[in-house]
């Protein structure tokens, strides 16, 4: 008997996916695929699978991407493609750990990507956030015609954009972090 | 200019590449000759298989017995750049015995 769960991940939180897609399969769900945020799941036994993600902004689909998915397969993964992310899944008995990247260049790439698309998805917000942001301070500072006067319009919107944001900033800190420690070790290490 | 330092996971992948082998097969034998030491991730040797094509230091040779997977063996360019990181690190290691006095 299938499983579906509705779940929505934006593509940046790579690490909540895995995580997520990981604790499924210690209760004994495999993840069968995906569509429009329903996940469908299939029994397995617990504990049997690991899983990774990866991401490009391009996607996979291109023919470079299905060469990947072609070489991580032939290295005994099972890949699921969900819009710019692979899902790899190993069976557990395979690897003790399962990773994509094992040196730190091929990490600091794609926390780079990662950090490149929250970027791009999340600039457009700014300036509604901004807008909101400033439209509230002038209502506290009791010029509330500002806020009024854009209540029909910008200004739920700019809301809105501040909890996307908010949303989005711990991960693009955490990946910043990542990123940084990375190339520092970088330095001195050789891969 | 000499050439620049090979990283471990480039030399032992061209030390696997000595006889034709696929990539799971390069990723069990360079966990085997580094003593379980250095694992290589699928993603990583991707990249790195991808770099090797592309400096023709490595090619594509067949596909396995079964017909599914890709095999490469290192060329006679790859082999002398091993033997080139070969020299490099027994430098390496014969001055460090010399200053540390091992």
């Amino acid at each position: 008997m299938k499983k579906e769960i509705h779940k929505f991940f934006p593509d940046y939180r790579i690490e909540a996916l895995e995580t997520w897609l990981c604790d499924m399969a210690n209760q004994g769900w495999k993840l069968v695929e995906e569509h429009f945020s329903y996940w469908t799941f299939e029994p397995c036994e617990k504990g049997a699978y690991r899983y990774r993600v990866d991401f490009k902004n391009s996607g996979f689909d291109t023919d470079a991407g299905q060469r990947y998915i072609s070489f991580l397969e032939e290295c005994g993964a099972e890949c699921i493609t969900v819009g710019s992310l692979l899902i790899a899944c190993v069976k557990a008995e395979d690897a003790s750990t399962f990773e994509l990247y094992s040196d730190r260049s091929s990490w600091i790439a794609l926390y780079t990507r990662l950090m490149r698309h929250i970027w791009l998805s999340e600039l457009p917000l700014i300036p509604l956030g901004v807008h909101a942001v400033v439209a509230l301070i002038a209502a506290i500072q009791g010029n509330s015609t500002m806020l009024k006067n854009s209540i029909n319009n910008l200004v739920l919107w700019g809301f809105l954009a501040v909890l996307i944001l908010a949303v989005a900033a711990p991960t693009y800190c955490k990946l910043y972090k990542k990123r940084k420690r990375l190339l520092e070790e970088k330095q001195i290490f050789e891969s | 200019m000499s050439q620049a330092a090979l990283t471990e996971a480039v030399f032992y992948i061209l030390l696997s590449l000595i006889e034709p082998m696929h990539g799971y097969g390069i990723m069990q034998n360079v966990e085997k000759l580094s003593g379980g030491r250095v694992r290589l991730a699928a993603g990583t040797l991707y990249g790195a298989l991808s770099t090797l094509l592309e400096k023709g230091w490595i090619m594509e040779v067949a596909f396995d017995v079964q017909g599914r997977k890709k095999e490469y063996v290192a060329t006679e360019t790859g082999k002398a750049v091993a033997r080139a990181e070969l020299a490099r690190l027994q430098e390496l290691v014969s001055n460090g015995k010399q200053l540390l006095g091992e």
